[in-house]
């Protein structure tokens, strides 16, 4: 037409919902589905293939094996399943209808819960990995009813030096768990010096996971000190002094000064460790929060044991005491924990965890139980941020949150997800591929692009629907997306 | 000596029948995730395996055990508990069978030591698994007679007196609970097996006409819930080749699959132009 000056749009960034479509660049949507984009241009999104037949799906992760990736899930009849075992079950926890999971060396730990806390009464359970049943981490300290432990001077030579020892004993489970210290009895023995010591009716689990027992013993106690109370000192580590499950005797002799390993730890060790909401790691050790009876305390266990929580200082409190912490993540040797609202930060000062100073980082920003966004198949974080994402929006999280968010050119999209339900969402960042999947309460995807940067400008973000609700996603084997799915809309 | 099943127990046949919850269908056949007794049982009811009765001390009980353990497991437990209620604190006689990699059966009453054990080799410890029963007599609450059947053939029997370890054990009550558990635990926090048949009769059971599965997971693994599979669910990845979704119509026939389009793809922009 005569005067008409052509308007040309030359590319396509994507949906942007923000205010009136007045307001809506040209080179926006102003409503858009189930697109991807390419270079400048946008195409059809990908199309969903079946990738393995498991039913009824809730939520998925990748587990990864010392020499392969599995997928651990959860349908929706409380049967967790491994897709390298297809026939069977792990595990089944009726009622559950979420889970945490946290891989560790080549096992993996899951902790059933209903999305905002660990199912009352249920543990969280350690799976090696191998299609045999999971069972409850830790295990029980020795009985009493195990063996009455005792202790009496041999007749030959050694060099366990006068005064008292106790002795007591630890189960060593097949996951290098070591049990609270047990028997409930102990035998305090008093040494004339010189002499070895002959250990008799050492305790026998009865659980076949349980794999040696280790003995513990106390330096001398002068006589004339002696309290009686036999869990009242610093028990060691007996060096050499570890039979396999079911050996009743042993003889040691030992030097008090070779007594350096500290065993006392134990005392306080949970036997059975309550079920998370959410599980993670941070310097080597386990972290798990959101139990049913304390919803605002992070465990922490021992660094190097992923099962040993120690009740009395393994923990950490949330700074207020409101909601339920949600998430918790290691980022750049800190731990970052999160409610929904406010985001926290200890450090390990390299004591128990509960000296550990903290300090709130922002009173107005949180995370949801899946919205700090994992990393490929690691189920780790991106070393330069992470994302996190809660209902003020997506963030870049490098300490402090990055504004304005990724979501600032959808926020009225983003401000009409459901804040009730804003729990089930579930957040995953393709870092190779530079692609974003946010999945909804709904059963549809957010979906951006950010090969042309990572800032609220240039992300691309367009929601994908889907015929089948979508539940969950992971990355594994690098780059594979695998959605679940529990069914037709 | 007494047989549970053909002797009058609790008043009559009936009346001890009717205390065990049925369990479909009827009849002496072992079912994954459960198993019948004359018609009544339930296994992994309140996640046990129980039978509640009365009886006099002097009256015995026995019951035969069936499992299919792995050749060669050396780590699977089978715990027959015979605990006694005295209307306080349960406490309990829980007889603990278990095998080594070299193939002999470790017997166990309390888990008071290592008590008794067989000779090497009793047990198969390569090749397929098999079946094994337990059969034990309970002459008192410290003697017991034992007889242990691969595959249809006794290998180990005997009897075993634990008198010495009575310090341990409680006496008899008025009530008894027959348990299989699959772990060792307190009373309250026990796991039944799945799979138990109980005759009625103290012959061998032929192990080749009854299907179980394997004693590992217990009441809370192996027999998963059942799963009524929904119509598209699945796991499911990306293909960017391909221009329409395949969802899976039932995964349990995972060659059927539904092509649908993709629902609504659009894109609009708005633009403004001169008036």
């Amino acid at each position: 037409m005569r005067d008409h000056q052509p308007v040309v749009i030359d590319e396509f960034n994507g949906l942007y919902n923000r205010g009136d479509d007045d307001s809506v660049p040209a080179d926006h949507f102003t409503d858009c589905n189930n697109v991807a984009f390419d270079q400048s241009s946008f195409k059809w999104r990908p199309a969903l293939v079946p990738y393995l037949p498991f039913a009824n799906i809730v939520r998925v992760y990748t587990f990864i094996k010392s020499t392969s990736q599995s997928l651990i899930c959860l349908d929706n009849a409380g049967n967790f399943w491994d897709t390298d075992y297809p026939a069977t079950p792990f595990l089944t926890v009726t009622g559950a209808t979420d889970f945490a999971f946290q891989g560790f060396a080549t096992r993996c730990y899951i902790s059933p819960s209903n999305g905002n806390t660990g199912i009352n009464g249920e543990f969280t359970y350690v799976y090696l990995g191998d299609g045999t049943a999971a069972r409850k981490a830790a295990g029980d300290k020795p009985t009493d009813a195990d063996g009455l432990l005792a202790a009496a001077n041999s007749g030959s030579a050694g060099n366990v030096e006068a005064g008292i020892h106790i002795f007591a004993a630890v189960y060593e489970t097949d996951t290098g768990f070591l049990t609270a210290i047990g028997p409930v009895t102990l035998p305090a023995l008093t040494a004339p010096g010189g002499k070895a010591v002959n250990l008799t009716v050492i305790p026998i689990s009865p659980n076949s996971y349980v794999t040696n027992v280790h003995i513990i013993a106390t330096k001398a106690i002068n006589p004339s000190f002696y309290t009686g109370n036999t869990t009242g000192y610093q028990f060691f580590f007996v060096p050499g002094a570890i039979v396999t499950n079911g050996t009743t005797t042993l003889t040691v002799s030992f030097f008090d000064i070779e007594l350096l390993e500290d065993a006392t730890y134990l005392l306080d060790m949970f036997e059975e460790i309550p079920a998370f909401n959410g599980l993670s790691t941070y310097h080597n050790r386990l972290i798990g929060w959101a139990e049913d009876e304390n919803p605002i305390v992070i465990r922490v266990s021992v660094a190097g044991e992923p099962e040993a929580f120690n009740q009395v200082d393994g923990l950490l409190i949330f700074p207020t005491n409101a909601l339920p912490v949600t998430n918790a993540k290691e980022f750049r040797d800190v731990l970052y924990g999160f409610n929904i609202t406010q985001t926290a930060a200890w450090t390990d000062n390299g004591d128990a965890p509960s000296s550990w100073p903290n300090q709130f980082i922002d009173q107005g920003l949180g995370a949801s139980p899946h919205t700090v966004a994992t990393v490929l198949d690691s189920n780790g974080i991106n070393a330069n941020a992470i994302l996190v994402g809660n209902l003020s929006g997506i963030f870049m999280f490098n300490g402090s949150y990055q504004l304005p968010e990724l979501t600032w050119k959808i926020r009225d999209t983003w401000l009409a997800i459901s804040s009730a339900n804003f729990y089930k969402n579930q957040l995953v960042n393709d870092s190779i591929n530079k692609k974003i999947y946010m999945v909804l309460d709904t059963g549809l995807v957010l979906f951006a692009d950010y090969n042309n940067g990572l800032d609220f400008k240039s992300i691309r973000w367009t929601p994908w629907s889907f015929d089948v609700f979508i539940t969950s996603i992971c990355i594994h084997d690098q780059k594979q997306i695998t959605f679940a799915s529990n069914g037709l809309i | 000596m007494a047989n549970i099943f053909l002797e009058d127990f609790d008043e009559s046949q009936a009346a001890f029948d009717a205390l065990w919850t049925p369990q479909t269908p009827p009849g002496k056949t072992l079912t994954p995730g459960g198993v019948v007794l004359s018609g009544n049982w339930n296994s992994c009811s309140g996640e046990v395996s129980y039978r509640e009765f009365t009886s006099t001390p002097t009256i015995n009980v026995n019951f035969v055990g069936c499992v299919k353990i792995a050749a060669g497991n050396g780590s699977e437990y089978i715990y027959i508990a015979c605990p006694s209620i005295t209307g306080g604190s349960p406490s309990f006689m829980v007889y603990v069978v278990n095998f080594t990699s070299a193939g002999r059966i470790l017997f166990r009453m309390n888990n008071v030591l290592s008590a008794i054990q067989s000779s090497a080799g009793v047990v198969p410890t390569t090749g397929a698994s098999f079946g094994l029963q337990v059969i034990l007599e309970r002459l008192s609450n410290f003697v017991v007679t034992y007889d242990f059947v691969v595959d249809n053939s006794s290998v180990w029997s005997g009897t075993f007196d634990w008198t010495a370890f009575a310090a341990t054990i409680t006496s008899t009550s008025d009530f008894y609970r027959v348990y299989l558990l699959s772990t060792y635990s307190g009373f309250t926090n026990t796991f039944g097996m799945d799979n138990l048949s109980v005759e009625d009769t103290l012959d061998y059971v032929d192990v080749e006409g009854v299907s179980y599965l394997s004693l590992v997971n217990g009441c809370s693994g192996a027999a998963a819930n059942p799963v009524t599979v929904i119509r598209g669910s699945g796991l499911y990845t990306l293909d960017p080749t391909v221009r329409h979704d395949k969802l899976y119509r039932d995964t349990t026939t995972p060659t059927l699959i539904d092509h649908v389009k993709f629902p609504d793809p659009f894109a609009t922009t708005s633009l403004i132009g001169d008036e």
